[in-house]
């Protein structure tokens, strides 16, 4: 087992309730959002934010408009659904309780060595 | 210098690099087919696209600016590999995809290859070193005195070259993925253009530093080197002999079609086939079948020589192949003409009655003609002659001589005049055309060595064959000039066996009996004048 996919997972695992997070905060393009994760350094490659933005897009958990941009394509700009939002708020509190476990094991180890 | 494209990436218009749009395109081509399967395939793809467009024009410097393999080399670093592109929900799929078997294809490889890149597309092929297959083809051709060069030009025509990174990578059976893509074309890049700045030996020995064993590096090197300076003597030797050959060739259609060859001898025998069309479609068609190899084997030479493609277009190509194809069926079409004209067989058979005795003894001697023909030998064939009025006419010597027994008590002389046609009647038109004469004076016959027809007759295959049909007792002598005439197989029923000329021969039983043969020959000349009238008296 490499590394490196074990990492590829855990990230992809948080992806989306990071996604739908920055889309809570305000509407944005795929571009903003990426800046978003690039910053987090969540993501190293953009390519897979595509497919993920469109399953939860056919999920309605997401929809989108057009805007045009100048010199650019035009942009689509993300915006949560209220199914959206009740999703994230479940993924919030069991993210919470990961972390919490998470932490509570770690440290509990640390604490041992 | 490189070819742009322009293409059409989110509604913008972008000049891109030929090898950067190659990657470009398998790069998309690749993503696509990750999500065949997915939902929403097609808007995942134009959000990729999109982004790239975006991409493409945050990094352009100015407007107009060409993208190249860099500038999609870095968008492929910032939107990831295709596998990258995968949700971990369909990561179970993707280890059946990269063992899928790749596809591994037959190419000319132009790149390392010497004259048409067979040999080195055979080593990409079966894993084997491409110098064994070019040992192989050199033994082969000096084996088969050349005839292995047609199989080489035409495994050079029918397997097609690896010129695309996609070709390559099948031709040497690697994986179609963006990376390897990459990798073919810039290598392919890095090599030509290491051609044109090396000279040869570095070129060679970048070449070889490539090869795995360092036993075979010193080796091939070696006959690399010899390999190619045979096959640049071998270029100039075709491009010589060819040229030569095109020039001889044309001058001779030109001569030929403009004065005709009647006093070759050899052309008298086209001249006497009855082709049915013009002759100078026929020498047109000849000269097409044997130009048009020649051409190919001077382009071969070029190439060769120049080591770069010749600038003949596919349409040139396949024109000539074309030409050339018609031309032998054209010569195929007027060969089965010709035999069809000569199917069937006919004789036309005229008898003459000889006014003699049975007891008296017939001499029989073959003649010749004064002006015509001076030796009397039976000769097969038939050629044009000239008479002294200047009339051409076909002249042969193809007769037959057969003596046989006659069924009552006269002597005969049966001519059976023989030639073929498409049909009966006119293969006896064309036998009873043809002239043939005898004469008799006394005892002596004289039969013609030779007969005439007109030359409008054309070649029909004739020929004569002579019937002595000589009655029961009389006796033979036949002179030695009819020797050549009468060498008939067994079948044909000769009574007059080859070495019994210049004898006196009674027919007693359907056997010709030797008079004279207990004799002694010396004496003969002699006694002859005795013999000859008196013959029952030696009995």
């Amino acid at each position: 087992m490499k590394i490196e996919n074990t990492k590829a997972q855990m990230r992809k695992g948080v992806l989306e309730y990071c996604i739908l997070s920055i889309l809570k905060e305000r509407d944005s393009y795929v571009a903003e959002i990426l800046e978003n994760l690039k910053t987090a350094q969540l993501i190293v490659v953009e390519g897979t934010i595509y497919p993920l933005l469109n399953r939860l897009k056919n999920a309605d958990l997401l929809t989108y408009r057009w805007e045009e941009s100048t010199g650019g394509p035009p942009r689509k700009y993300y915006i949560l659904t209220t199914k959206g939002a009740v999703f994230l708020e479940e993924l919030a509190s069991t993210w919470d309780n990961l972390q919490k476990a998470v932490n509570t094991i770690t440290n509990k180890n640390n604490s041992h060595e | 210098m490189n070819k742009t494209i322009n293409i059409n990436l989110g509604g913008i218009l972008f000049h891109i690099d030929e090898p950067a749009y190659l990657i470009l395109k398998n790069y998309l081509d690749n993503i696509r087919s990750s999500f065949k399967n997915t939902p929403g395939c097609e808007e995942i793809m134009s959000d990729i696209e999109n982004r790239i467009a975006e991409l493409l024009i945050e990094n352009q410097k100015s407007n107009g600016q060409i993208i190249s393999v860099d500038d999609i080399e870095k968008i492929i670093k910032i939107m990831g590999q295709p596998e990258d592109y995968k949700i971990e929900s369909e990561e179970h799929q993707q280890p059946t995809q990269s063992t899928k078997k790749p596809i591994k294809k037959l190419f000319r490889d132009t790149i390392n290859g010497y004259v048409g890149g067979i040999c080195s597309g055979l080593e990409h092929y079966f894993k084997i070193d491409a110098i064994w297959f070019r040992l192989l083809f050199i033994a082969l051709a000096i084996a088969s005195f050349g005839t292995v060069v047609l199989v080489y030009i035409a495994l050079w025509i029918f397997i097609p070259e690896a010129k695309s990174a996609t070709q390559r990578l099948h031709m040497i059976g690697e994986q179609v993925n963006i990376s390897n893509i990459e990798k073919q074309v810039k290598e392919k890049f890095h090599q030509v253009s290491d051609k044109l700045k090396d000279v040869d030996y570095k070129n060679l020995s970048t070449k070889a530093r490539r090869k795995s064993s360092l036993f075979f590096e010193k080796l091939s090197l070696g006959i690399k080197n010899t390999f190619r300076i045979l096959v640049q003597i071998l270029g100039y030797i075709l491009i010589t002999l060819t040229s030569l050959g095109l020039i001889a060739l044309t001058f001779t259609l030109i001569s030929f079609l403009a004065f005709g060859f009647q006093d070759a001898q050899w052309f008298s025998y086209i001249e006497m086939v009855d082709i049915g069309l013009p002759f100078w479609i026929a020498g047109l068609t000849l000269y097409i079948i044997i130009a048009i190899p020649l051409i190919v084997l001077l382009l071969l030479g070029i190439k060769i020589c120049r080591k770069q493609d010749t600038n003949v277009s596919k349409t040139t190509k396949y024109g000539l192949l074309l030409l050339w194809v018609i031309a032998i069926f054209t010569a195929v079409f007027l060969g089965l003409r010709q035999i069809s004209k000569q199917v069937i067989s006919q004789e036309y058979i005229t008898t003459k009655n000889l006014n003699l005795k049975p007891s008296d003894t017939l001499y029989l001697t073959m003649k010749g003609h004064p002006f015509l023909t001076e030796s009397i030998q039976r000769k097969r064939g038939l050629e044009i002659k000239t008479n002294n009025e200047g009339d051409r006419f076909i002249f042969s010597k193809d007769i037959n001589l057969i003596v046989k027994k006659s069924h009552d008590s006269l002597p005969k002389v049966k001519i059976l005049k023989k030639a073929n046609a498409t049909n009966h009647l006119k293969a006896i038109e064309k036998a009873k055309a043809i002239h043939y004469n005898l004469s008799l004076s006394e005892k002596q016959l004289y039969l013609d060595s030779f007969f005439t027809t007109e030359l409008a007759e054309k070649h029909a295959q004739q020929k004569i064959e002579v019937h002595l049909l000589i009655p029961e007792n009389m006796v033979l002598f036949a002179d030695k000039s009819t020797k050549s005439f009468h060498l008939n197989p067994t079948w044909k029923n000769d009574l007059l066996q080859s070495g019994e000329e210049e004898k006196f021969l009674r027919l007693i039983d359907n056997q010709l009996i030797c008079l004279n043969c207990d004799k002694n020959i010396k004496n003969l000349n002699n006694n002859l004048k005795d013999s000859i009238t008196n013959p029952n008296l030696n009995n």
